[in-house]
């Protein structure tokens, strides 16, 4: 137990919050799993096209472990299987047909999910497709039965711009959420809660656990900065993590036996024109929740939030792990002589324009890159924005060297690609601070 | 501005890939980014970015510099109005009688490095880096206004080829290549940038600089304080009046400039105000071990309102290409330079001026100390492992 507060960090100053009001769109016209975006996973079809599918009917599972298994978040059909370059299977697209008919799995109570032994409940989790929920750092994947966690890792927070607030989405979920933790105890005897310093008490009365609160800007709430300030990965430690929302998931499922697919999801972000949550589905299909609710001009939709989300189209779907989208224009448009303007609309880190002195808290954010690329100068910008206690500017040299010893001095494995997003956002050099990180943690892993 | 935009839409083809002109995108890049703000939009998983850009950063040290080169241009005047007996009340008049001659350094400067910029942007294809902007100012500015134009280019081409370009360029190079460039001018030619006979751009006549005035002290048996006299007061030198480099007189122009530096985040407050505080500590420890008379007299306000340091600290040393990176190395490296600046100049008078070199000096050794402190992380990690397992 211990309250922490995050020195570093920023707040991106983007307009569009989504407003605490909550519609039901339980019966989305499709949804869509897709087997592309968990890394490292060598996905293997369970169903065909045209296959009719119930809740929590098998639809892919990993070659490598066949007991990882991804079951269908409604009951319909599936529409497409589409894939991508070199036949990576893309997304799996299924019409629904509005009945709620599902596959059973065990059914316990708390006491009796408490009592369970490892191994059964590992069986259940896996066969329940609540498992791919639980990932491990480091290298952020879905986590190995066959390892033993130091500690798992609950974050029942988030500081992201525009982020959805566990607080508001999942404050009928008591039962299910302390269901879920119940279950991540017998998993590993270590659990840590990390929440913000004004969680709500679903949070907070909770036996067992190690709670912490983490107080400050974003990356306060992160499972990166979690697991840096309670206790480092170290060299051969490995951490597992998951997210409130997903723990509410993990306790549904052995509460009810059946495959949970309730989703609270915001929609944000300047292009959104009423950006508000959504009480909806796993997997849901962008279109059906943000309609024609969208400002004029083009949009781009992310699944996920403006500094680690994932860039979908209109017809793409909800990210397995996501609980946002966020609608923002693209910025296209060229501004004649706008780096000498005295820019009161544009928001900055730095004092370097107006709007750092005289402005407002919010700004209609756009994707432009707002500059031109240039090499990186070391100016130290970034460390005030990153809270691990390592050295971004070294670290990404290492990365770019190539250099797989010095990066694991530096210490990469205690690092996620999103630790390092707001050192992207900062930068007046444009450079790709996160993606480098993350290509040099695909390097480690495939090599170290 | 429809028109120029689509000048600029109409021409792009032929500077892009397979285009007749593609070895000239970089100046194309330039002219269009000068003009238009990119179209690019994010790619990857960080979807919005700061409005913050490298030609923002650079135009910022620009507007931190302006009291320094407008008054520079003032006092070049001045000093030479003084020099030929002429009336010193009309301001405009000195102003404009100064900027002609400060004028043409500054061109030759930002022309003859530019040329340079472009050429190595073009062979290597990349684009051109916004830093030039800055370091061709900075280095007219450690010039005397009397300085002959070839040399201009001949330093500034120096500084910007050897100085950085042969390390790979903007972010890669370990000098100041605005510092680089003046140390080459002082050890190639001597004779124009230092003596009685080039502070002030009147043909034969001689003026000393307070700093060569401060370190005669030592011959004549005097105080500093004594040999500075009134010509030189704590205040003259605190406002500029004196002769000198074009742009390093004026302390309070440097003092502005800081504030600007550091209020818009460019600066390091870290550096500038431990270089201030390592020059001060090192003139009282110099103050009480030396003689009663001589240049170890000199106080820590006469060393921080005369000669380069002013300058040097707030625009030169906060360069954060070749200053040190991580917080507390930039401690160690600010004392340092304050502190060798100061043994610099008192112990070694045939050259008085010592803040360059005690740049030059730290710039080289702030990767090391850059490599200590991450280190020092490094073995912090290490030391975890073995006491947890």
């Amino acid at each position: 137990m211990a309250d922490f507060r995050i020195k570093q960090g920023y707040t991106v100053p983007i307009l569009g919050e989504a407003a605490r009001e909550l519609s039901d769109m339980l019966n989305p016209a499709f949804v869509g799993v897709c087997p592309v975006a968990f890394p490292g996973l060598k996905p293997r079809l369970d169903v065909s096209v045209d296959a009719e599918v119930k809740v929590g009917t098998r639809l892919f599972h990993d070659k490598k472990d066949p007991d990882v298994r991804f079951l269908s978040p409604a009951a319909g059909r599936v529409t497409a299987i589409n894939y991508g370059p070199r036949r990576v299977i893309e997304e799996i697209i299924i019409a629904t047909n509005g009945s709620n008919d599902s596959e059973s799995f065990a059914k316990h109570d708390l006491a009796g999910i408490a009592s369970m032994n490892r191994e059964t409940l590992v069986a259940e989790l896996r066969e329940g497709g609540v498992w791919p929920f639980i990932r491990r750092r480091p290298f952020n994947k879905i986590a190995s039965n066959e390892e033993t966690p130091k500690s798992i890792f609950v974050n029942c927070m988030d500081t992201a711009p525009l982020a959805n607030d566990p607080n508001f989405s999942i404050k009928d979920k008591q039962e299910a959420f302390k269901a879920g933790v119940a279950a991540m105890r017998v998993l590993c005897d270590q659990v840590h809660l990390c929440m913000a310093p004004n969680a709500a008490n679903q949070f907070k009365s909770i036996d067992g656990v190690s709670s912490h609160t983490f107080e400050g800007k974003h990356p306060a709430g992160l499972t990166g900065t979690h697991i840096s300030q309670v206790s480092p990965i170290n060299k051969g430690e490995v951490v597992w993590t998951v997210n409130a929302r997903d723990v509410v998931l993990v306790g549904d499922l052995l509460l009810n036996g059946t495959y949970p697919t309730e989703r609270i999801v915001a929609v944000a972000g300047p292009g959104a024109s009423e950006p508000r949550y959504w009480r909806t589905r796993l997997g849901v299909r962008i279109n059906d929740l943000v309609g024609d609710k969208t400002a004029d001009g083009e949009q781009r939709f992310i699944s996920g939030n403006v500094l680690s989300g994932q860039q979908k189209n209109a017809q793409g779907f909800l990210g397995f792990y996501d609980d946002l989208i966020t609608v923002i224009p693209e910025g296209r448009e060229q501004h004649f002589i706008g780096w000498m303007m005295p820019g009161m609309d544009r928001p900055s880190y730095t004092r370097n324009y107006l709007s750092g002195i005289f402005g407002g808290k919010g700004f209609k954010m756009n994707t432009n890159l707002n500059g031109g690329r240039r090499t990186i100068i070391q100016s130290g910008i970034w460390d005030r924005v990153t809270s691990l206690d390592v050295f971004p500017e070294f670290l990404v040299k290492a990365c770019l060297a190539e250099d797989i010893d010095a990066m694991e001095r530096l210490g990469i494995l205690e690092c996620d690609p999103e630790d390092f997003a707001l050192c992207t956002y900062i930068c007046p050099s444009k450079t790709e601070v996160s993606q480098i990180i993350a290509e040099g943690l695909e390097l480690m892993e495939r090599e170290g | 501005m429809k028109f120029l935009h689509d000048l600029f839409k109409k021409n792009e083809h032929m500077f892009l890939k397979g285009g007749k002109l593609e070895k000239f995108y970089p100046l194309y890049e330039a002219q269009e980014t000068f003009l238009f703000t990119p179209k690019d939009v994010t790619k990857g998983q960080v979807h919005v970015r700061d409005s913050l850009d490298s030609k923002r950063l650079m135009s910022m040290v620009i507007v931190a510099l302006l009291p320094c080169i407008l008054f520079g241009a003032y006092n070049t005047g001045m000093q030479m109005a003084v020099a030929s007996g002429q009336p010193t009340d009309n301001l405009a008049g000195l102003f404009i009688t100064g900027l002609m001659q400060i004028l043409p350094i500054i061109v030759v400067s930002y022309v003859a490095g530019g040329v340079w910029e472009v050429l190595f942007a073009v062979v290597r294809k990349h684009e051109i880096n916004e830093g030039f902007l800055v370091t061709g100012i900075l280095f007219p500015l450690t010039l005397p206004p009397d300085i002959p134009l070839w040399q201009v280019a001949v330093g500034i081409s120096f500084g910007v080829v050897i100085g950085k370009e042969i390390f790979g360029g903007t972010g890669m190079n370990v000098l100041n290549p605005a510092l680089t460039a003046r140390a080459f001018l002082y050890f190639a030619y001597p004779v124009q940038i230092s003596g009685d006979k080039v502070w002030v751009a009147v043909d034969g006549f001689s003026a000393a600089t307070p700093l060569a005035v401060a370190a005669g002290a030592t011959d004549k048996g005097v105080t500093v304080t004594q040999a500075l006299g009134d010509s030189f007061n704590l205040e003259t030198m605190f406002y500029g009046f004196t002769p000198g480099s074009i742009g390093e007189t004026s302390t309070l122009c440097c003092l502005i400039g800081a504030i600007v530096l550091i209020g818009c985040g460019v600066g390091s407050w870290r550096i500038i105000s431990s270089v201030v505080g390592g020059t001060i500590l090192t003139a009282f420890t110099v103050n009480a071990l030396g003689g009663d008379t001589g240049f170890t007299t000199m106080t820590a306000w006469e060393h921080l309102c005369s000669g380069g340091l002013a300058f040097g600290l707030v625009f030169m040393a906060t360069d954060p290409v070749s200053a040190s990176r991580t917080k507390k190395a930039q401690y160690f490296y600010g004392f340092l330079i304050g502190l060798l600046t100061v043994l610099i100049r008192v112990f070694n008078p045939a050259y008085p001026e010592g803040t360059m070199l005690a740049i030059l000096f730290m710039n080289i050794f702030s990767p090391l100390i850059d490599h200590m402190v991450v280190n020092a992380n490094v073995k912090r990690r290490l030391n975890r492992v073995a006491t947890q397992g």
